[in-house]
């Protein structure tokens, strides 16, 4: 019997491109804002304060996780947070309702499924 | 890719994961087990929300197959957690494109939000079981 594999093809649409070079583009139309702005700074506001909360209790390998949620959310090189997370790991456990309600009401389908991602990331405690 | 298409892969995957759980669990004991059976029931009851949703959208669900054939195969726990690791691998794959293909604030696109964190969270308990790194990004694609 031949059957098929457990291992899956994942996907026909690869789109791995930062969210805001969609964002950026909408921008630059002035009739339109982009109705996923909002979280999306929302989203990069909290990574920016895990970031330097992370990096401020020495823990590099975790703040590189986080620099990698920004990344995605368009930001390459983040700027210091004004207010870094004193307690991230609290941030982190905090943020995922937040991230999870914003991936739902996300216009675009690709700022969604990045949100939700980074929301699975943070509730699997990273 | 279609939500059609999308609910259509992500019930493929939980057929995968209903036999593979099932696979798995033989191998496994202890909470490692326990871990294992309630994925195996949270995969069925996946499995069958999305036929559901599949019918309501006018579609044929698609069939399980027979059998499925592991990426490795499974002899002992140390394979048998792989397994259960690669399984929510392709749930966070599933559970992704369910969100991008989907329309803000209806029922497959929070379905797809959070199967996704269930996935990850998951994923990060199986991968601690048998040290591997997850990923900063679960499901997404590259």
């Amino acid at each position: 019997m031949r059957v098929p594999p457990v291992t899956v093809s994942r996907r026909a649409l690869l789109l791995a491109t930062p969210v805001l070079a969609v964002a950026a583009c909408r921008d630059r139309a002035p009739s339109r804002p982009d109705p996923d702005a909002a979280a999306i700074t929302a989203a990069r506001d909290t990574e920016r304060r895990l970031i330097d909360g992370y990096d401020a209790a020495g823990a590099a390998r975790v703040a590189d996780v986080h620099r990698a949620h920004l990344a995605a959310l368009g930001d390459a090189t983040p700027s210091p947070s004004p207010t870094p997370a004193s307690d991230p790991q609290r941030l982190v456990r905090s943020s995922v309702a937040a991230l999870q309600r914003a991936a739902i009401g996300a216009h675009s389908g690709q700022v969604a499924a990045t949100l939700a991602s980074i929301a699975a990331s943070h509730s699997a405690g990273r | 890719m279609t939500v059609d298409e999308a609910l259509q892969a992500a019930l493929g995957v939980e057929h995968q994961a209903v036999y593979g759980y099932g696979l798995a669990a033989a191998h496994v004991s202890g909470r490692q087990y326990s871990a294992a059976l309630t994925a195996l029931a949270d995969a069925e009851a996946r499995r069958d929300r999305l036929a559901d949703l599949l019918r309501r959208r006018g579609q044929d669900p698609a069939a399980a197959a027979p059998a499925y054939l592991p990426p490795t195969p499974v002899t002992g726990a140390t394979s048998a957690l792989a397994l259960c690791l690669s399984l929510e691998h392709a749930a966070e794959g599933a559970a992704w494109d369910l969100v991008a293909a989907s329309s803000p604030n209806d029922e497959v696109r929070t379905l797809g939000v959070r199967w996704l964190g269930v996935a990850a969270t998951r994923a990060a308990k199986w991968a601690g079981a048998s040290a591997s790194a997850e990923p900063a990004l679960p499901g997404r694609p590259g």
